[in-house]
């Protein structure tokens, strides 16, 4: 991965150039239904094409580190870009670009929800969605295990892991933590044999 | 001490989060009930609307437990703290990459922790299933009918909205007569 530093590819005042990152990201936000890689077509028509602000060859490393690094990656990625177009306060501008209208939404529902969850109508309409919350998360689960389980040691550990959850009652941090080193000592392993 | 305890579990939950919104699902469902800040169904329905709404799901589903929890401050302290790791670790890794550091024990951590992740998404929907009474054979078969539905059409690419929106109405119609 290789990255132009610290130097910032904005041109525009201080304020000017956050208030536009902030606008950028607000209007990205709302077009990232299920999941942050859906979001990556939006940044290169809004930030890499209109606004010049990065190269399109630099989206590989923008995934990269978003999917690399724990949490969203539709945030991660905001936050990637932000920093790289006006360093911290940048990335803090794209983060909250990317927050407020989810946000706002949300609240919105959540209102509606607490206020009409007890309707028979609005009871069966759940009825019928949780099965289908399940079936997302289940094809969550497929879309990271496929190219999480490439090879023996991954599929053991996968096994050993469902193993753990229904056998113990261990807590999902010490598994990914475990896993963690465990890729590591992988790692250094495979190297020292060379 | 709730507002500590949001914080501290959803920072914790960010901080473990690799691989994505849903990877969060099964740390924040431990600390849901490890506290007993919501119920099964309540958490299920959360992750309902939350996976419906545009934007992360993650920092949606925060937002929520942090106001029932808490209510507005919680919010705000559950959706913050949760996308606090993601800030420091993403700044940091841009640092490092810059420099040309060694971001293999990153990397090859991954490599031992997205199998991790994958056994923790796939256990906590099942939990979730047994919860709603998917799996049990006395269950009325339409919820099963809906999931392998559901399934179908993400498999097709269907968009998570229109299959959530789809299955609200699909309920109302089936259970509503």
């Amino acid at each position: 991965m290789h990255l132009q530093g610290d130097k910032s590819s904005a041109s525009g005042t201080w304020a000017h150039d956050l208030l536009h990152i902030f606008i950028s990201f607000l209007k990205i936000s709302p077009l990232t239904f299920g999941g942050g890689i859906a979001m990556i077509p939006q940044i290169e028509s809004e930030i890499v094409n209109k606004r010049n602000w990065l190269s399109s060859a630099e989206l590989p490393n923008i995934l990269a580190v978003a999917q690399s690094a724990p949490g969203s990656i539709a945030i991660n990625a905001a936050i990637y870009i932000g920093y790289t177009v006006r360093g911290v306060w940048g990335s803090l501008a794209a983060m909250f670009g990317m927050l407020l209208p989810a946000n706002l939404i949300i609240i919105l529902l959540t209102y509606l929800f607490l206020t009409y969850h007890n309707l028979p109508m609005v009871q069966d309409a759940f009825q019928g969605i949780r099965p289908a919350i399940i079936a997302l998360i289940l094809f969550a689960a497929f879309k990271i295990g496929r190219h999480a389980i490439q090879d023996r040691l991954t599929a053991v550990l996968f096994i050993l892991a469902v193993s753990l959850l229904v056998g113990l009652a261990i807590s999902p941090v010490f598994m990914i933590i475990g896993g963690g080193l465990i890729g590591w000592m992988h790692h250094l392993w495979s190297r020292k044999r060379g | 001490m709730t507002m500590l305890y949001l914080f501290l579990e959803f920072f914790k939950i960010g901080l473990f989060g690799f691989g994505g919104g849903y990877a969060m699902i099964p740390l924040m469902e431990q600390a849901v009930r490890d506290h007993e800040w919501l119920s099964q169904q309540q958490f299920t329905d959360i992750i309902a609307i939350a996976g419906s709404s545009p934007g992360p799901i993650a920092a949606n589903s925060a937002l929520f437990i942090g106001y029932q929890t808490a209510g507005v401050w919680g919010a705000i302290i559950a959706a913050g703290s949760n996308v606090l790791p993601s800030l420091i670790i993403v700044l940091v890794l841009i640092k490092l990459i810059a420099r040309h550091a060694d971001t293999h024990i990153l990397t090859s951590s991954l490599y031992g922790i997205h199998p991790v992740i994958t056994a923790l998404i796939l256990y906590a929907g099942i939990r979730m299933g047994i919860q709603i009474d998917l799996f049990s054979l006395s269950a009325d078969y339409s919820q099963y009918v809906i999931m392998l539905g559901a399934l179908g059409l993400l498999f097709k690419k269907v968009s998570p909205v229109w299959v959530i929106s789809l299955a609200g109405i699909i309920g109302m119609v089936i259970y509503g007569i």
